[in-house]
């Protein structure tokens, strides 16, 4: 089982490696990521946090690109070209094989949110040592937001490989991840919205609300940035609650597709 | 190499839904056993339900009704293709990868270990003439070089069951003897081979047996002997000369050829070639499948 999964994670790493359009996206965002400094200058007060806060979104929307981009491919493209027949008519299941790419799709996430956000820890402590007021940045949360920001990914990694399993063009994988990350981002804005005033709504309608708010998903547990940027305490049992959280949802998705995966006709 | 029927099918069924939302009836009550050791030619028009059987052995579809059965096992377990070559029609790989790459994958896979697999790609890819690309990406393969590679690929553990769908395809001369070559030196080993084809030539020389499908139906299964028995009289295409130098064609019974000969000799006519129309299989092939030969790929 752990030798077929690592053989297939192997496979497909190995396949990503050789892409191209990857090694264009990683070649901007590191560009882009080494001119934060020099746009977080023009900051006269505190070019730290916004280095900082720079850097992060920027990371942010890199690994957003990436997840689509990756997790949509690594299907629907293998599906429309047919180079998933010979590989599936190997001595494997359907099964092994969807979490084979997960790992390795998760293993490509991971390795560039390390670099990426790297860069982006060191270039905003060395901001840092010119500003007295940006003394407050902390590291410890600065780690904790970028970890938080990747499971973030992977979660929706995994909602890019569902949408994957059903479509052999990329428009519902593309698009249907987007709509997910749109709606997992907005979700907790509109149910605080519609909580602000609980007297205009049943109890019913309100427990709907904050299930809902779950399920579809809640991008918002994720975000620490704050904490980072203005060195707040880190809300510990907010980060396990959120990896747990984190966690369950990917598995659970991953299920999912691995269920239609099996049974999918190619 | 154990002594399990190494493939069994009963009673396949299976359905499919057409772009106009009509049922297309691909497999109906299919059943049919390959026995260890035989060379089996899957032969149909196009359409007969060749590749849903195929995918339906190689688990990329599920049938309706019925049992498919690799070695033994269900098709649905993972272990039924573990001594499996499959190699599909018109066969893709990840073009940024090399042949040695795609084939130390499907060789890991299948268990090859770790010392011994650099021996086996190598003599693998020498065997199908791959060798001088094996460290170049799939991406500069010609299509006739893929196809090489997707038989590389299902030879590369040394299985005991192929199944090939249209293994000559998109193959030149060469490439085609080779393909009757790697499957007459499987036969001598032991080894099972199913493959499907339109080429009747191809099933005659290497096949001891055939099974013919048309619409979803078994329409033969026997022994190429017994087949060859059965054909009726063939057609021989006659090319005549006459003394003003026209010539004209005519497509005469073999018991009528005699006659026809010596009729174009009385007339002072030239006989420039005669050719025999169809093989004895190919007959039983065209009488079966109640197809025009004009409307069969061969």
């Amino acid at each position: 089982m752990f030798r077929t999964l690592k053989l297939l994670t192997y496979h497909e790493l190995l396949r990503i490696k050789r892409d191209r359009v990857f090694w264009s996206f990683a070649g901007v965002a590191l560009l882009l990521l080494f001119m934060t400094p020099i746009v977080a200058n023009l900051s006269m007060r505190q070019p730290a946090q916004t280095g900082f806060t720079l850097s992060y979104s920027l990371v942010h929307l890199f690994l957003l690109v990436l997840t689509v981009f990756l997790g949509t491919q690594a299907l629907s493209r293998a599906i429309e070209r047919r180079t998933l027949i010979p590989v599936l008519t190997l001595p494997f299941s359907r099964s092994q094989y969807l979490l084979g790419a997960y790992l390795a799709l998760a293993i490509v996430i991971l390795v560039c949110a390390l670099c990426l956000d790297s860069i982006s820890l060191m270039t905003s402590m060395w901001l840092a040592q010119f500003s007295p007021i940006d003394a407050g940045l902390s590291v410890k949360a600065m780690l904790v937001a970028y970890a938080m920001g990747l499971t973030k990914y992977l979660l929706l990694l995994a909602w890019a490989l569902f949408f994957s399993v059903f479509s052999t063009s990329f428009f519902l994988p593309v698009f249907g991840t987007l709509g997910v990350y749109i709606a997992g981002s907005a979700t907790y804005q509109i149910v605080e919205y519609l909580l602000s005033n609980p007297a205009e709504y049943s109890q019913g309608f309100i427990l709907l609300v904050k299930v809902l708010l779950y399920i579809l998903p809640n991008f918002h547990a994720f975000d620490f940035q704050v904490y980072a940027a203005y060195g707040l305490a880190v809300p510990w049992m907010d980060v396990i609650w959120a990896l747990g959280y984190g966690l369950t949802y990917s598995t659970v998705i991953l299920y999912l597709a691995t269920f239609c995966f099996m049974r999918r006709e190619l | 190499m154990s002594t399990e029927t190494p493939i069994v099918c009963e009673h396949l069924s299976k359905s499919f839904r057409s772009k106009k939302f009509k049922r297309v009836q691909a497999l109906d009550d299919v059943s049919f056993h390959v026995l260890q050791g035989t060379v089996c030619g899957f032969l149909g028009p196009n359409g007969a339900g060749k590749s849903t059987t195929i995918k339906i052995l190689t688990h990329q579809i599920r049938p309706q009704k019925g049992v498919a059965k690799l070695m033994g096992l269900g098709v649905s377990a993972p272990e039924s293709r573990r001594r499996l070559g499959y190699l599909p029609e018109n066969p893709s790989f990840h073009d940024t990868l090399t042949g040695r790459e795609i084939l130390n994958f499907a060789g890991s896979c299948h268990g090859i270990a770790k010392n011994a697999l650099p021996l086996a790609v190598i003599q693998v890819l020498a065997r199908l003439g791959l060798a001088h690309a094996a460290d170049r990406p799939v991406r500069g393969y010609s299509k006739g070089m893929v196809q090489r590679l997707g038989l590389a690929h299902a030879l590369i553990h040394d299985p005991d069951l192929l199944i090939l769908d249209e293994p000559s395809s998109g193959l030149d001369p060469l490439g085609r003897a080779l393909v009757r070559d790697i499957i007459r030196e499987e036969k001598l080993r032991g080894k099972t081979v199913f493959f499907s084809t339109h080429v009747v030539s191809d099933v005659e020389q290497v096949c001891d047996h055939v099974l013919i499908v048309d619409q979803g139906r078994v329409k033969a299964d026997a022994p190429l002997i017994d087949l060859q028995r059965q054909a009726d009289e063939g057609h021989y295409q006659v090319l005549v000369r006459d003394p003003d130098g026209k010539t004209r064609e005519e497509l005469v019974y073999a018991s009528a050829l005699h006659a026809v000969l010596k009729k174009a000799e009385q007339c002072r006519e030239v006989v420039e070639s005669v050719r025999p129309q169809e093989s004895a299989l190919e007959r039983v092939f065209l009488r079966l499948v109640e197809t025009k030969k004009t409307d069969i790929n061969m």
